[in-house]
Order: structure tokens, then C-alpha cells, then sequence
């Protein structure tokens, strides 16, 4: 059997399965998990910075919850906010987890924002 | 970009900065000076793993130049300060790019995570005004 006709039995074969099959389902991101939980993490900061009035850094956290895809809910959701000690702590305490998802990261542009996050974390921590 | 480019760009960077650091520690003095020697050790042993981590992946790690261009003229300490944050935000910015050229739990992108929150870390104690994101285009 010549490689030509294989390729028309494995066109055939594609055809027949598309016949049966069922509507293709979305491709999943396989970094959605981490994304959505450093985004809830940035969320809580900006709104906790926003109401003791740490401007600079709610700033700073805004960039961040928009680099990992974030978009503000059009609906008010208010996250427990943290207090100012709490606000300092959770930033120190985010800094493992992101860079573990940004080791972790199966896209390298996912990889590259978790990293740059942390090391802001890291920054904001020690000042 | 592939990881065995993103890794030569990254030990160019770094072969720079250990140029530079040299520069700039001459015309420091004190907890500076400390800092610039500190700085240096750091980046000769990241330099090494860059250039350990080409070799292992079967390429040559390319030799550094005999001298670079600095981007401004350095002639104080002041300006040794500037030099040295100018060094960190290009390290942090190679950095950047070896983790986007890298797979998950590599050892490429495992360097790249610690080495961009090091030079992020370093630029602010620089006096560095902090980006929203470290190595990240601005």
C-alpha cells in the first residue's frame, strides 16, 4: 500500500470519527488553577490597600492582578480585607507560592509573571 | 525563543554585569563598596551556572568580552550606584526572559525564578525606583 493511500485511509478515519464524535470542548490552561489563586491573592491585597489608603501599593498590586489576566468583577465582590500588620505578612507570606507556580508554570509567559511578581512581593516585603 | 538562546543571552548579561560590578566597586567606598563585592561574588557564581547549565545541555558556553561599553560614564560614587541598579534591572530583565524560554520544573527555569527576585531584591537596595513588574518590558 503506498504512503498516498494510507494518508486517504487516515483522512477517511479522521472523517468517521468526526461523524460520532461530540463538539470540541474548550482547551484548558493548564496554569488556570495557580492564575486564579495568585489573582484572588492580588484582589484581597488591592482592596485591603485601598482601604487603609496604601495607594502606592494598591497601585502596584492592581498591575499585578492585570498582568496575570485579571479583570475587576463588574459586580462588588469584597474579599476579607486584611488589616495593615496583615497586609505586610501576606505579601512576605505570597512570595513561596509564587514562585513555586512560576517553577511550576507550564506556559514561560506565565512563568516569567509569576516570577516578577514574586520578586516584587520580595521587594515590598522588605521595605 | 528556545532555552539554549535565552540561556547565552542570559550569560551574556551576566558576564556584563560582573564587568560592571567591577567598575563600580572601584569607585565605592564603605557598605557600598561591601555591598559591590557582595553583588560581584553572586553574579561570577550565577555567571558559572549559566555557563555549567549551556554545557550540559551538549553547546559552549561563549566567553565573555574584554570589555564592555558602560552605558553612561561612571565617575563617582554616585554614578557607581546608578551603574550597579542599571546592572541589577538588566539582570532581572535577562531573567525574565529565561523563564518565559524555559519548561516547568527545569533546572533553567529554576535558576531563572531565584535570579529574578535576587536582581529585583538588589536593584531596590540600589536605590532602584521598583517596577510593578521586575524584568518585565516597561
Amino acid at each position: 500500500m503506498s504512503r498516498r493511500s494510507l494518508l486517504g485511509l487516515a483522512a477517511l478515519g479522521l472523517a468517521a470519527c468526526k461523524k460520532g464524535s461530540s463538539p470540541p470542548t474548550p482547551r484548558v490552561d493548564p496554569d488556570a488553577t495557580a492564575l486564579a489563586a495568585a489573582r484572588d491573592g492580588e484582589l484581597t491585597l488591592i482592596r485591603s490597600c485601598e482601604a487603609v489608603g496604601f495607594t502606592a501599593d494598591q497601585n502596584i498590586h492592581t498591575a499585578h492582578f492585570k498582568a496575570l489576566g485579571g479583570v475587576f468583577p463588574s459586580a462588588p465582590v469584597m474579599p476579607k480585607l486584611l488589616q495593615t500588620d496583615e497586609i505586610q505578612s501576606a505579601v512576605r507570606g505570597s512570595v513561596a507560592s509564587l514562585r513555586g507556580a512560576a517553577v511550576a508554570a507550564i506556559d514561560g509567559d506565565h512563568a516569567a509573571r509569576f516570577a516578577s511578581i514574586a520578586a516584587s512581593h520580595e521587594v515590598m516585603a522588605g521595605e | 525563543m528556545s532555552e539554549l538562546v535565552a540561556l547565552k543571552q542570559a550569560l551574556a548579561t551576566e558576564q556584563a554585569v560582573v564587568y560592571g560590578y567591577g567598575v563600580a566597586g572601584a569607585h565605592l567606598r564603605g557598605a557600598d563598596r561591601k555591598l559591590a563585592a557582595s553583588r560581584l561574588v553572586t553574579h561570577q557564581n550565577l555567571r558559572d551556572q549559566l555557563a555549567a547549565q549551556i554545557t550540559a545541555l551538549g553547546a559552549v558556553a561563549p566567553a565573555a568580552l574584554p570589555a564592555y561599553q558602560l552605558p553612561f560614564p561612571v565617575t563617582d560614587a554616585a554614578t557607581a550606584r546608578q551603574l550597579a541598579a542599571h546592572l541589577e534591572d538588566g539582570a532581572a530583565g535577562a531573567a525574565w526572559d529565561l523563564a518565559a524560554a524555559t519548561a516547568a520544573r527545569s533546572t533553567s527555569r529554576d535558576i531563572a525564578v531565584g535570579w529574578l527576585s535576587d536582581a529585583a531584591v538588589a536593584a531596590s537596595r540600589w536605590g532602584a525606583a521598583l517596577p510593578a513588574l521586575p524584568g518585565g518590558a516597561s
